[in-house]
């Protein structure tokens, strides 16, 4: 007897639970439209002041010729966002008339009316470059991450939400800061895009292209330049793309003044870390965008792996023996730095030419390999400063 | 049976053996063997380490690995082998033996044909200690690491051996016992590692052991070590020959038989915990090397001892090529991985022999499950009344409760159709159906466990040991790892196809003429740990999808949608009656199998359905939510608990059904709030709550 009551109580349960799908999910439907935007307050456009920054990264180069970890760097990210472009660019200019653009991504185009105000950004490297068009997000994942990872100017206004991890980000969060738009990462946040495009329209990238015609460099001058056009801001965008190419022919002319050249104009770039007990490196491929940054600067990338999506093949130390008679760049944190600890007193290590002949140089921690107009310029400040300086 | 025949001809003391039939069954006769073992052993060894010096990612050619070790100069290539490839060789060599003779002393001292450090749940004990002290207590772990992974491998132990119901055990249940110990461990152990994960090391091997090595470092901390376990161990090899008479032989010749086992056994878990501090847990060496030596024909143990170490260190290093060939020019493939790919089909086939020669040592003649302490149980109708309004509280609190809070008001209002926009979307669009997920998961979870437990008469089984859940994780793995260009919704087919086929596997291969529900689970087990060395290897090779495929293999309730609900629910309600229906046989399937033959019930066809019917529901399950694990073991146990040992099967469903989904939406609700914004994935809470609760409830029902 009990059972079966049971059993009848089970299945209408159920019979709720179904019924109940059915009518939120038009909720969900009725939803979707972002609130429109109304804030219209007036700042100016910021043209100028991204340009500025651009000459403020090259004082920073100066500062980290003396620096051996990039710690000068810190210090000044820590010291500027008061006379950056901060809060007064948090709000872009007034909207009204901008009408609609279209906008690629990687997972289709997405029609944009004007200006989005309230933008959460789901990954570091595209809340670095709405920063260099002088926009502040208003929400961001792992803002402590992006903090000690990323150090570019200006940096991210106290009052950026936190919106959790990269890979699994607060949908309530988002939600609650009610964005009219996201910006995300295709190969994280594809198997939320339904729910992201039902809080805001959502524009998910790819910065690491399988299509092997496409460098990772191009990819990010595109991303960027699909970013600027959904600010609204193509001019300011297509001025750090000058700035930034322009920087890269000035570290060319230094690096050739300095005339380093008795062994060639070859290098490689690792990335290194310790994983269980165990000391990895990252070789950086001629895809990735550090060696096409590199490339751009007149240097010439000594490692041939296989072509890798993310850009780099993780190796053991013997890898090393192959590329050691040209200059050596690595970034490693300062507590877990296997060239000095580890490997340190290693015959194999010891023997490489590059160790042998002073051509290692470390390019610090907090230079990130994988982001932005700006960390790009950083890479570039830093290589200089390894070379010439 | 001229295998039976030639072995009672023979008429050495050894041949009597009680402990190990399957050796005596299968060894051949005459000297052979021992010639294999011992002259084509190290000269196996010798080719293989050979092999392995000259692969690496710099060049260096055969003649330079030549020249390295006869004549070194100082040459590059030189230093390149004397101080990256001899290291890796040496740390091989020696875990491989510590881990040979170490499977030698269990399966002796144990007389259990599965015994091994990886099936006792010794290497993944000794492994959770040290990444406990790495996370919590570093300057211990430098101090000594052997000491830490020693206590981590003993406690381990004798945790096996205190659920599986004390040293006089059968084989089938430590092996159950030892698996449920290393799942805890390993789930623990994944926990603190996404929760402590280092940044950079965003990748890591996901426990297989790997001989990856920095210098001479390990190979000097280990080989002293290693040699005086050794020495005891061999010093021990006359009286574990006398042992092996029997106890009471051995006792009447003088043997102080306590005082042996645990000297012998200490020494098997130092040896163990030794290699699992210097090369992390490398499964299966210790448990098929010593078959196999013992299959050659050797008796004595102090023979078995040496050609083990000598074929053990064989078999790491030959992993290890493999590993560096699939792995090629780049990257590091896990040895481990590659010794578990190897040796589960082994222990599939161990699987099938122990059952033959001791199926008689598990009569299931009660239908008792579990020993629990008589008490009074609540009736029926209560405790369900009770366990539907928690449900309902808990699914209630997993609504209100989360990153934004909403007062009790709010959340009533936005159920009934009010409340704000921004309410209606965090509850209705967010909350409700990821909550509802994880309901429906949890409850086809815990049933499926309540189906599997009551066919395989072990309270141990679940879609967790029978292959199931790691069958879908594998298949998930391979859509997103290897054929990256596919649509991502095809990654639950690709679970649900997994979940099916790994269980079809195990369900042929346990077949023989029949089905026995312990061949069933030692079958489940091999094949469990074969697809969980694919995931791991898979994981190493997953490139840009590493971040998800981490995310999905420890299993979240994340942003589950309604449509996900849509995919779920029409299973559960299909699949929840069928449930329900074949429960009742179970009651009688619970009586063994000869009494529900003698009455009437066609065995098979109700084993089929229900393992049908249990399959299908964590393959839903799984390809929505990932591979949670713990609840489908908890979730039926909580059920008796509540419920009593002696109740009716439908009534567990029921119960159970009610409980997984409990659990599972205090997980989710758990994972979003607890570290907010941050999100905990559900499979780790389930791991962090359920592990210690599933111990209990093994301990609270151990067998005397």
């Amino acid at each position: 007897m009990l059972n079966r009551t049971m059993a009848i109580v089970l299945v209408l349960l159920l019979l709720v639970v179904a019924a109940c799908g059915d009518d939120d999910d038009d909720n969900g439907g009725d939803d979707q439209q972002p609130t429109a935007t109304e804030q219209t307050s007036g700042s100016e456009p910021s043209a100028t002041e991204s340009s500025d920054e651009a000459t403020a990264g090259d004082d920073a180069s100066d500062d980290a010729t003396e620096a051996d970890d990039g710690s000068a760097t810190a210090d000044d990210s820590a010291s500027t966002p008061a006379d950056a472009a901060t809060s007064e660019s948090t709000e872009p200019e007034s909207s009204g008339d901008s009408g609609t653009r279209t906008v690629e991504h990687a997972l289709g185009s997405l029609e944009i009316e004007g200006v989005p105000q309230t933008i959460v950004v789901l990954e570091w490297t595209y809340a670095e470059d709405l920063l260099a068009l002088g926009v502040q997000p208003a929400g961001v994942a792992d803002v402590e991450g992006y903090n000690t990872w990323v150090n570019v100017e200006p940096a991210l206004a106290d009052d950026v939400v936190d919106i959790g991890t990269r890979q699994e980000p607060s949908l309530e969060s988002i939600a609650a800061l009610e964005p009219d738009l996201i910006i995300g990462v295709q190969f994280r946040h594809e198997p939320i895009y339904d729910q992201l495009s039902a809080i805001a329209p959502t524009l998910l990238f790819n910065p690491y292209p399988e299509d092997r015609s496409i460098t990772q460099l191009d990819e990010m001058e595109q991303t960027f330049m699909a970013i600027a056009t959904a600010v609204d801001r193509e001019d300011e965008g297509q001025q750090v793309l000058d700035d930034m190419h322009a920087h890269f022919e000035d570290a060319k002319e230094q690096i050739r003044a300095a005339n380093i050249d008795d062994d060639g104009d070859e290098f490689s770039l690792a990335q290194a870390f310790t994983s269980e007990d165990t000391p990895q490196i990252r070789m950086f491929t001629d895809n990735s965008m550090a060696v096409q940054i590199f490339e751009a600067i007149g240097l010439e990338n000594e490692w041939d792996g296989e072509w890798d999506a993310f850009g780099f093949n993780t190796v053991g130390i013997e890898a090393l023996t192959e590329v050691d008679d040209d200059f050596f760049f690595y970034v490693a944190q300062d507590d877990d730095n296997p060239f000095e600890g580890a490997w340190a007193d290693n015959p194999v290590w010891l023997d490489l030419d590059f160790v042998q002949d002073d051509e290692v140089f470390p390019l610090g921690g907090d230079t990130w390999l994988f982001g932005g107009p700006l960390s790009a310029e950083l890479i570039v400040d830093k290589v200089v400063a390894a070379l010439a300086g | 049976m001229t295998v039976a025949q030639r072995q009672s001809g023979r008429g050495r003391p050894t041949a009597t053996r009680p402990d190990l039939p399957l050796a005596r069954r299968l060894s051949p006769s005459g000297t052979i063997g021992p010639l294999v073992v011992f002259a084509g052993g190290p000269l196996l060894l010798l080719i293989l380490a050979f092999i392995h010096l000259t692969l690496g990612q710099a060049d260096v050619s055969v003649s330079d690995v030549v020249r390295a070790i006869f004549d070194p100069q100082g040459r590059g290539t030189d230093n390149i082998v004397r101080y990256v490839r001899m290291p890796r060789l040496a740390i091989g060599v020696v875990a491989g033996g510590a881990l040979g003779i170490a499977g030698v002393l269990f399966q002796s001292i144990t007389r259990n044909p599965l015994a091994s450090p990886s099936t006792l749940g010794i290497s993944s004990g000794a492994y959770l200690a040290m990444v406990v002290s790495t996370v919590f207590f570093p300057g211990l772990l430098g101090l000594s690491p052997v000491a830490i992974a020693f206590s981590g491998g003993t406690a381990a132990a004798i945790l096996a051996y205190a659920i599986a119901g004390g040293v006089r055990t059968t084989p089938v249940k430590l092996a159950l016992a030892g698996v449920a110990v290393s799942l805890v461990c390993a789930a623990l152990t994944g926990a603190l590692q996404l929760l402590y994960e280092n940044e950079t090391a965003g990748l890591f091997f996901w426990g297989s052991g790997s001989l990856a090595e920095n210098g001479w470092g390990g190979t000097q901390y280990a080989w002293p070590r290693v040699l005086a376990g050794v020495v005891v161990a061999l010093f021990l090899a006359r009286a574990l020959d006398v042992l092996a008479l029997g106890d009471d032989v051995a006792h009447s010749l003088g043997q102080r038989v306590r005082l042996i086992r645990t000297v012998g056994l200490l020494t098997g878990v130092f040896l163990a915990a030794v290699a699992v501090s210097v090369v992390g847990p490398i499964g299966f060496v210790g448990l098929i090397i010593p078959h196999l030596v013992r299959l050659m024909g050797l008796s004595s143990h102090r023979a078995i001892m040496l050609g083990t170490a000598i074929w053990a260190a064989a078999f790491l290093i030959g992993a290890d090529v493999v590993s560096r060939v699939i792995a090629g020019d780049i990257s590091e493939v896990p040895a481990g991985g590659v010794t578990a790919l190897l040796g589960a089909p082994f222990f599939v086939w161990l699987a099938r022999r122990v059952d033959t020669t001791r199926a008689s040592g598990q009569p299931p003649t009660r239908r008792r499950m579990l020993r629990l302490t008589p008490s009074r149980h609540l009736p029926f109708g209560v405790v369900i009344a009770g366990a539907v309004l928690l449900l309902c509280l808990t699914i209630a609190a997993g609504v209100a409760i989360g990153d934004l809070r909403f007062g009790p008001t709010t959340t009533v209002e936005t159920l009934t159709g009010g409340g704000t926009s921004l309410s209606q979307r965090i509850i209705l669009d967010l909350r409700l159906p990821r909550v509802l997920v994880a309901a429906l998961a949890g409850a086809a979870l815990a049933v499926s466990g309540t189906l599997l437990q009551g066919v395989v008469r072990n309270p141990l089984a679940g879609p967790e040991i029978v292959g199931v859940t790691s069958g879908a994780g594998l298949f998930a793995l391979i859509v997103l790892v290897l054929f990256p260009g596919l649509p991502l919704g095809i990654v639950p087919v690709a679970a649900f196809v997994g979940a099916c086929a790994a269980f079809a596997i195990v369900y042929a291969a346990s077949w023989r003429g029949g089905i026995t529900s312990t061949r069933l689970a030692l079958v489940g087990i091999a094949i469990s740990a074969f697809c969980a060395a694919g995931i791991n290897l898979l994981v190493v090779e997953a490139g840009l999808r590493v971040a998800q495929a981490l995310v999905w293999i420890s299993g979240s309730t994340y942003a589950r949608s309604w449509d996900d609900l849509r995919t779920i629910l029409p299973w559960v309600i299909v699949l929840f009656p069928v449930a329900w229906v074949v429960a009742r046989y179970l009651d009688f399937l619970a009586l063994g199998d000869d009494p529900a033959r003698g009455l009437g019930l066609a065995i098979e066809r109700v084993r089929v359905i229900s393992m049908a019917t249990g399959v299908a529901l964590a393959a839903i399950a799984v390809s929505v939510v990932g591979t949670i694990g713990f609840v489908g073991l908890i979730g039926p146990h909580t059920a008796r608990l509540v419920l009593g040992e002696q109740q009716r099967h439908r009534n567990l469903v029921v119960g159970a059904a009610l409980f997984g989904a409990i659990l599972l939406v205090i997980a989710d609700t758990v994972g979003r709030a607890a570290l907010a914004p941050k999100e905990i994935p559900s499979g780790l809470v389930t791991a962090v709550i359920g592990a210690p609760y599933f111990l209990w409830l093994l301990w609270r029902n151990r067998s005397v």
